[in-house]
């Protein structure tokens, strides 16, 4: 398998991980994409793209209030200095020997993995699989934006439904929503205020 | 411990005291001083006789020698060529010391070129040297002392830009931090006469590619300009030309020039260095040269010097080239004025205290492999490292 890379793992845990990658690298990836980290022959993590950090230092402050800012110098410090961009990745399941599952990877990827972003095939394959089991994930972490995040990613993963004939996807997708958020009420409304915009 | 700041506070009216007296004294003598350099401001050979004669005196008088623009000139910054090609170069190394188990010297350079105008992103250039093992701890001199390490990082940098001139795109400007000459550290005096023919082979190989190199000095702290002023007065009494009679007090060329040099990116007349007793140091197209460059804003000022060799300094539009690159390089930096080439050359080759622990545990695995012995880490640094720790 083959596709976008977007950069490689700086750090992980179980339940997510952290990508570290150059600014020319940023233009692909988007929040609420999903990624997917490959570990080993059969075996790969996925995941969805929470957070993109842009981290500054003391010279990027320094530039940002400078009115003679030279294109070359921006181009310096975007391509060659070593401040990466950091893209945090909710885990949402795997797949090992060819079958896709919804729980938590066993083992997370490794330091310097490659992370590539999950073609739209890939998408449709992994949120086809199961009765949308990894949305228990995504809702756990309330400290993240959840309700954009599951627009975002329905927009992304609905789209993908529709392209392999799956139309009543994103339908299924909202009555589970219903379902997990029955007893939360206002997260429920926020959830899906939010995916009437998708 | 953290310093006794009660004991600080008792002494701290004194010290101020004492400042202002200083500061009084300098301001009486900075009139005396700019007085003269206006009224000697078209006098050039005049005043360069003057210093002529106070050098046959004092072979080792350090000060200025007008060349041929006036004392008091404040010539303004031209527009930047469409493109024009910069390199800056920085070192930093690790010095060897009795007090780690192997003793090891690295030498680390970085360069960074921009070609200003392209669009295109900067090229990193990057060379680390682990100095052979027989230059790092000799059977005559011991370990190599930190001035000579110094030195050959040095004299590396300028080799660094003179290997690289032929290909640059031109006009190219080279620039480094700092004196443009090679500071002379008195105990390894031993090697210089051999570093310094390597070190005018690089400065001559510049030339003949036709680059531009200038050192840049920031917030100088030198009298060159107020020394060479200092003799005028002493002729004038009678008292005969005279290097060697005690100062009051001292002030800077920087506070000389703040109000000649009033608009960002004016600079001041060209200077050459009186020569040190050295015969290298008589080729005239590598005599050094100076001038000082106003790279502040609109209210607020701020000065360099920016050192350059004779073949440049006779160029005038390759003063004016040299000008208005440190210009637009320091704006980059917005409110600290500094060349932002140089800044990142730094940053490109700077060591860090993590990579220093890599490179000795590299050597000392590599020892333990070959069956070399290795020494032990002294008491000393051993306690050094976990303060260190504790502290981090």
């Amino acid at each position: 398998m083959s596709g976008i890379e977007i950069g490689r793992l700086l750090r992980s845990d179980t339940t997510g991980f952290v990508v570290g990658c150059t600014f020319e690298q940023v233009y692909e990836p988007a929040f609420g994409a999903m990624v997917r980290a490959p570990f080993a022959e059969d075996y790969q993590i996925y995941g969805l793209i929470h957070d993109i950090r842009i981290d500054d230092d003391g010279l990027v402050r320094q530039m940002s209030l400078s009115e003679g800012l030279a294109d070359e110098a921006l181009l310096d410090v975007r391509g060659n200095r070593t401040v990466p961009v950091e893209i945090g990745v909710l885990a949402l399941g795997y797949e090992e020997g060819g079958r896709i599952s919804h729980l938590l990877p066993p083992r997370p990827p490794l330091s310097l993995d490659v992370i590539y972003l999950c073609t739209p095939a890939e998408v449709a394959r992994f949120t086809a699989a199961g009765r949308f089991g990894y949305f228990r994930h995504i809702l756990r972490d309330r400290a993240k934006p959840v309700e954009e995040l599951l627009a975002a990613h329905l927009r992304q993963a609905g789209a993908a439904q529709v392209d392999t004939g799956n139309a009543g996807w994103t339908e299924g997708a909202a009555q589970e929503l219903i379902a997990l958020l029955r007893d939360d009420y206002p997260v429920l409304m926020n959830v899906l205020g939010a995916v009437n915009e998708v | 411990m953290p310093i006794n700041l009660i004991d600080i506070q008792k002494t701290l009216s004194t010290f101020s005291e004492q400042a202002r007296e200083v500061f009084q004294q300098v301001n009486g003598h900075l009139s005396t001083l700019e007085e003269t350099l206006n009224a000697y401001a078209a006098e050039l050979d005049l005043v360069k006789q003057i210093v002529a004669q106070a050098n046959e005196g004092d072979p080792r008088l350090r000060c200025a020698i007008p060349v041929d623009e006036p004392l008091n000139a404040a010539i303004p910054v031209e527009e930047m060529p469409a493109r024009v090609t910069l390199l800056a170069v920085d070192g930093s190394q690790i010095n060897p010391s009795r007090h780690t188990r192997v003793p090891f010297c690295v030498i680390n350079i970085g360069g960074v070129e921009m070609e200003r105008g392209s669009g295109l992103t900067p090229k990193i250039h990057q060379e680390t040297q682990l100095l052979d093992y027989v230059e790092t701890v000799s059977a005559s001199a011991g370990i190599l002392t930190e001035g000579a390490v110094a030195l050959k990082r040095d004299l590396r940098e300028r080799e660094f830009l003179a290997e690289r001139a032929e290909k640059l795109t031109k006009p190219a400007v080279t620039m480094v931090d700092g004196p443009l000459e090679l500071y002379r550290d008195p105990q390894s005096a031993a090697g210089f006469e051999a570093i310094e023919e390597k070190f005018s082979l690089a400065l001559d190989r510049l030339r003949l590619a036709d680059v531009i190199t200038l050192g840049y000095v920031d917030k100088p702290g030198s009298d060159l300009c107020v020394r060479m002023l200092e003799l005028i007065p002493r002729t004038q009494e009678g008292s005969g030309v005279s290097s060697k009679t005690a100062r009051a007090v001292r002030v800077l060329d920087s506070l000389l020039f703040s109000p000649v040099l009033k608009d960002p990116g004016d600079r001041s007349a060209i200077f050459a260095l009186t020569s040190a007793p050295s015969p290298r140091r008589h080729q005239e197209h590598q005599r050094l040269h100076f001038f000082y460059l106003n790279v502040g804003s609109p209210g607020q000022q701020h000065l360099a010097r920016v050192e350059v060799p004779a073949w440049v300094a006779k160029d005038k539009a390759k003063l004016a080239l040299i000008q208005a690159v440190l210009l637009d390089q320091t704006r980059i930096l917005g409110s600290q004025p500094y060349p932002y080439l140089i800044h990142r050359a730094h940053e490109v080759a700077l060591v860090s205290m993590n990579e220093h622990q890599q490179v000795e545990e590299f050597i000392v695995r590599e020892f333990i492999r070959a069956g070399i012995p290795v020494g032990e880490l002294s008491p000393k640094q051993a306690l050094k490292n976990l303060s260190e720790r504790k502290q981090g």
